[in-house]
């Protein structure tokens, strides 16, 4: 075997062991991360000799009544019988049905989780009575599952080491079939464990990536479809530094981010389509709504956005490649490794539930009533990202800044490199109080430090500064370039220049220093200093100027031009309508009176998602549409095209829009499920669109796969753009140019290459001279 | 630190990036975990990254062929790319010193002392004392300053002056370490030192630069003096981080003051933090050394030292804030 076989093997064996190791997790005796699932805090130790046993087990159970269940442990290899106190711990679980204390043994046990443990007082023993009250269901087998620990107590092992040596765990588990279930009386029904069906489906996705990845392989070279050529295929992408393909890896990462993402939306928008629905436990929703938020926002949101930063700035401002190829390498690679930081713990069952606002005090808070043991890995993942941000933050600056042909002045660089400058700026400028500010959490998780413990003087709002001064730049990283998009498209599809170009730069720039000094409308429930309020909301208001002079803009370029409509048009004037209203609902946050109602309400939620979704991911989509020519050659479908924007347009707003009615009348955002019935009905018809909308997706994944091979071909300049990435070909050349182009004059630059631009378009029969 | 690639005749791939996201990756899980066995194999990964994209330097002479790009335009024209590179990189460290600071001075301003206040004037009402939480705290400290004598009365004596001050001064839950530094002059001494050997380090880092450029001497001269200086600054380095370590080790051991109080989390995480710098830097000044030992350093690509000194140059100037800050104030 030659070298790169070996690294693209071995590389390739690490990360499917770390896929096929992480769900096994749960089963390792002490739970994942220090802090376990199957005991308290304290106990670390290892799989012992302990055995675990329980009586009073019926052969089947009737529903609804309760037994009283004796469990023991016992070790031979520890003696319990000559010491008084830290004998043993255990820890109880039942798929179902419900734990409570013993008879005489209140103060010994306590339920917590869904399960059962000892007090405090517990502790001192090697045997406890729980009752256990069955579910009414008598057609289901629970499962039952105890975890044991014989401890060597206080005489052998000082207090203060907590038995982290002598302890040994053991394992004890048993099927009860309800009565009906007995003998095969009554029809199984299994219920959807949504953990497994979150799980099957990444699983299945990634098998299904895998043999994408194989597929793609052999239709770019039928004749080469050998072991060798795979590796060599593959290494190519893994060692990759040219900027179209990073690119290329971001956007497939993305893509398949966005659909994972999507996935997590559906299994709690089902949860939410009924009130008081028990499709999933409040610790499944509020891992999969954690999840879904930074996924969306790290995972797919920003790697689409650096995909088409990647694959269009050196095009655009004539440059051979980025500032820093290696470092431009490095930053995609630290982001596709984090993603199995944060899924880590979701698919051990742990998953992380402090949302991706990650506030402190919860966010910190160890054992019991903090969070779940995954959110250790999770922070770990938010600094990897940190780092991924912030090298590719200063490429991308360092190449705007330097690398420019000449005569692409900074007032002649097309709009969508403006606004990619401008939200680099603001991401690296304020990555490092997200990377400091989950550091310290992360400490606090693992080496015992005390940043947001209030108890010691802690301080858990300057999580939430730290965390909303990098939190507000960064949604303005996810729209800025968004802006970017909607001003090159328009301009195209308006054939003539923007309207405005001098003052849009100047309202990105604005939006750009402005964006700083706002974190606080974030706080203003949180009891922060009134006169930082009072500041916080003024500067918040101004935000909507530069943001309104861009909205204006970009109507007056509509109003002077001559409309052309393409896929990417439509989902430029589809941004132009939802991000408006998503702009305008923003504006009900920063009055700190209305806000004291809104806060934590969905029409937060509404209003996110109608700038997050009807703004990014509308831009995002545009951009697909505009640029997938240049990168492939050929162009996407826009039949499919035209189906994916009506389906999702009017989809997204029967998804959202109803949210701001269900946030006026007081639904709070982050609960598992709700009491009020009159919820329902909006609730079921939010989730029918999410689904619809999600499953409209589909179309685009299609649709990119198919103008792979099958799509109309096409020149170098198929829309009639005029900046520099519609000189070269497509899809174009590496290094991306032969020779530096200089760029004259932006009009003058297009006559020349002759490709059948807006020149004759805009005048039609008469042929350039 | 490195060049890019910018080959016309087709670009070359580089293992660097994935070796090392993939060492990262692992060591940060190690560390979840408390795994020392996954943490080490994570940093072994992380050096073989570093290692291959050194290897792929080591022949770099300056050229634009081996990727010595020139800026164009405003506001670098004519500066080489890596530099502005280097520059925006330490615009996003003073941003990470900034936050520490930023966290640290909250916190010795008081401005979280609302969060303990709150629950013990929440604890005087429960006692019998009259007024709200935010009444008795806009008492104690009006527009963040500390009332003691009326805070004692509105809370029927329950916040009285040892919460807010122990003997030496402070409040209780915030002995800084500069209280134990400042104590004698021999606890003192090595932040002292430190603070001397880093700002030599900077200056032998110039030195080894201005060798390095300079045509005028043999190259074997010249090759050895640029190692000596460059061996002169790690050993300083590496002196610095020796004394960090024993006063850290004397703070525990001596003073009791831990990484679980909230002076010393601060404390040992941003000292710390900036040791990290420290050793990264050590960390690439041994590849430096070994490319000087081996004659790689002339006047055409010198500027890499020059590039590695504006980092160093930036850690010791964070040092220079960092102890008046933390040990003296």
């Amino acid at each position: 075997m030659n070298k790169n076989k070996v690294r693209v093997m071995s590389l390739l064996f690490v990360i499917f062991i770390a896929l096929a190791a992480t769900p096994q997790m749960t089963s390792y005796p002490t739970g994942l991360g220090t802090n376990g699932n199957n005991g308290c805090g304290c106990h670390s130790g290892g799989a012992g000799t302990t055995t675990v046993t329980v009586e009073g087990m019926p052969d089947s159970f009737t529903g609804g009544e309760s037994y009283e269940l004796t469990l023991t442990v016992s070790n031979p290899d520890i003696a319990g019988g000559e010491i008084s106190a830290n004998m043993g711990g255990f820890r109880f679980f039942a798929s179902a049905g419900t734990f409570g204390a013993g008879e005489n043994f209140t103060d010994l046990v306590q339920e917590s989780e869904g399960g059962m443990t000892h007090t405090e007082l517990g502790n001192d023993l090697r045997s406890w009575n729980v009752t256990w009250t069955a579910p009414d269901n008598e057609g289901q087998i629970v499962e039952f599952e105890a975890h044991g620990n014989a401890v060597n107590g206080n005489a052998v092992i000082p207090t203060d080491l907590k038995g982290n040596t002598g302890d040994a765990w053991g394992t004890f588990e048993a099927s009860l079939p309800g009565a009906a279930a007995l003998g095969g009386g009554a029809i199984l029904i299994e219920q959807a464990e949504p953990f497994e069906v979150a799980i099957a489906a990444i699983t299945f996705g990634i098998a299904l990536f895998s043999l994408m990845l194989v597929y793609v392989f052999y239709r770019n070279n039928p004749d080469g479809f050998n072991l060798n050529g795979l590796t060599e295929w593959l290494k190519k992408w893994m060692t990759t530094t040219d900027h179209k393909e990073v690119g290329t890896l971001y956007f497939v990462f993305s893509f398949l981010f966005l659909l994972i993402g999507g996935i997590f939306a559906m299994l709690f928008r089902l949860q939410l389509a009924v009130a008081d629905n028990d499709f999933l436990t409040q610790d499944q929703y509020n891992s999969f709504f954690t999840l879904h938020g930074t996924t969306m926002i790290f995972l797919a949101a920003m790697p689409m956005i650096a995909a088409f930063a990647n694959w269009i700035i050196p095009l655009q401002i004539g440059a051979k490649d980025l500032a820093f190829p290696r470092v431009n390498a490095m930053g995609f690679w630290m982001l596709a490794f984090s993603s199995f930081l944060l899924y880590g713990g979701v698919m051990a069952g742990e998953g992380a539930d402090i949302t991706w606002t990650m506030y402190a005090p919860f966010s910190n808070s160890l054992g019991e009533k903090g969070a779940s043991a995954g959110t250790t890995l999770f922070v770990a993942g938010i600094i990897m990202l940190g780092i991924s941000s912030t090298l590719s933050g200063v490429n991308f600056i360092a190449t705007v800044m330097t690398m420019r042909a000449p005569g692409v002045t900074w007032m002649k660089m097309p709009l969508f490199t403006w606004s990619i400058f401008v939200a680099n700026a603001m991401l690296y400028l304020s990555l490092p109080a997200l990377i400091i500010g989950t550091a310290y959490l992360y400490f606090d998780r693992t080496i015992g430090t005390h940043f947001y413990d209030a108890a010691v003087g802690g301080d858990p709002i300057l999580w939430a500064h730290l965390f909303w001064y990098f939190g507000h730049p960064e949604v303005y990283v996810v729209i800025l370039p968004a802006f970017g998009v909607v001003s090159e498209v328009l301009s195209t599809s308006a054939k003539r220049s923007v309207f405005g170009y001098k003052s849009m730069v100047y309202a990105l720039a604005g939006i750009g220093v402005l964006g700083f000094i706002v974190w606080g409308h974030h706080m203003l429930t949180s009891g922060m200093d009134p006169t930082l309020r009072l500041i916080m909301m003024l500067t918040t208001m101004l935000v909507a100027i530069p943001t309104g002079v861009k909205i204006f803009n970009w109507l007056a370029t509509l109003w002077g031009g001559s409309l052309v409509f393409k896929t990417h048009t439509l989902w430029a004037l589809g941004f132009l309508v939802t991000f408006t209203m998503g702009g305008i609902s923003g504006m009900f946050f920063p009055v700190a009176g209305l806000d004291t109602h809104f806060h934590d309400t969905y029409f937060v939620v509404a209003h996110f998602h109608y700038v997050l979704v009807g703004g990014t991911l509308f831009g995002m989509y545009s951009a697909i549409y505009y640029w997938y020519p240049k990168a492939v050659g050929r162009k996407l479908d826009e039949k499919l095209g035209l189906l994916h924007f009506l389906i999702t347009f009017i989809a997204m707003n029967g998804t959202f829009w109803p949210m701001h009615q269900l946030g006026i009348e007081g639904m709070p955002r982050r609960y598992h499920t709700y009491s009020v019935d009159s919820w329902s009905e909006l609730n079921s018809f939010i989730t029918m669109s999410a689904l619809i909308m999600g499953l409209a997706q589909l179309i685009l994944a299609w649709n990119l796969i198919r103008s792979y091979k099958h799509g109309e071909k096409c020149g170098k300049d198929p829309w009639g753009g005029w900046s520099l990435e519609w000189t070269t070909t497509s899809p174009p050349p590496t290094p991306s140019f032969h020779e530096i182009p200089t760029q004259e004059d932006d009009n003058l630059h297009h006559v020349e290459s002759n490709s059948g631009g807006m020149f004759s378009r805009m005048w039609k029969g008469v042929e350039p001279e | 630190m490195s060049y890019d690639d910018h080959d016309d005749h087709g670009h070359h791939g580089s293992w660097a990036p994935i070796i090392a996201s993939l060492g990262t990756m692992l060591f940060l899980y190690g560390f979840s975990e408390a795994s020392m066995g996954i943490t080490a194999i994570g940093l072994t990964i992380l050096v073989w990254g570093l290692f291959t994209w050194w290897k792929g330097d080591l022949p770099f002479d300056g050229s634009e062929k081996m990727g010595e790009l020139k800026s164009y335009g405003t506001p670098f024209g004519g500066m080489n790319v890596r530099k502005a590179g280097i520059w925006l990189f330490l615009m996003s460290e003073v941003m990470i010193f900034g936050t520490f600071f930023g966290a640290y001075i909250r916190m010795r301003t008081n401005w979280n002392t609302h969060w303990t206040l709150r629950d013990k004037a929440q604890e005087a009402i429960d006692g019998g004392a009259t007024g709200t939480v935010d009444s008795i705290v806009e008492t104690c400290m009006p527009h963040h300053h500390i009332n003691v004598a009326a805070c004692e009365q509105a809370t029927n004596g329950l916040v009285n002056n040892s919460f807010w001050f122990t003997e030496s001064g402070p409040p209780a839950y915030h002995h800084v370490a500069a209280e134990y530094i400042t104590a004698d002059f021999w606890t003192l001494l090595p932040g002292a030192i430190n603070t001397f050997a880093l700002i030599l380090s900077s200056f032998t880092v110039v030195l080894a630069l201005k060798a390095a450029k300079n045509v005028d001497l043999e190259p074997r001269v010249r090759d050895k003096k640029v190692r000596n200086y460059l061996t002169i600054t790690l050993m300083l380095g590496t002196l610095f981080l020796i004394l960090k370590l024993w006063e850290w080790n004397h703070l525990i051991h001596d003073y009791d003051f831990t990484i679980s109080t909230l002076a010393g989390s601060f404390f040992y995480v941003t000292t710390g933090a900036h040791g990290v710098h420290v050793f990264v830097g050590l960390v690439f000044l041994t590849y430096f050394i070994y490319k000087a030992h081996i004659g790689g350093w002339d006047q055409n690509n010198a500027q890499s030292i020059e590039y590695y000194g504006l980092y160093w140059h930036f850690v010791d100037l964070a040092w220079v804030i960092i102890f008046p800050a933390f040990y003296l104030y």
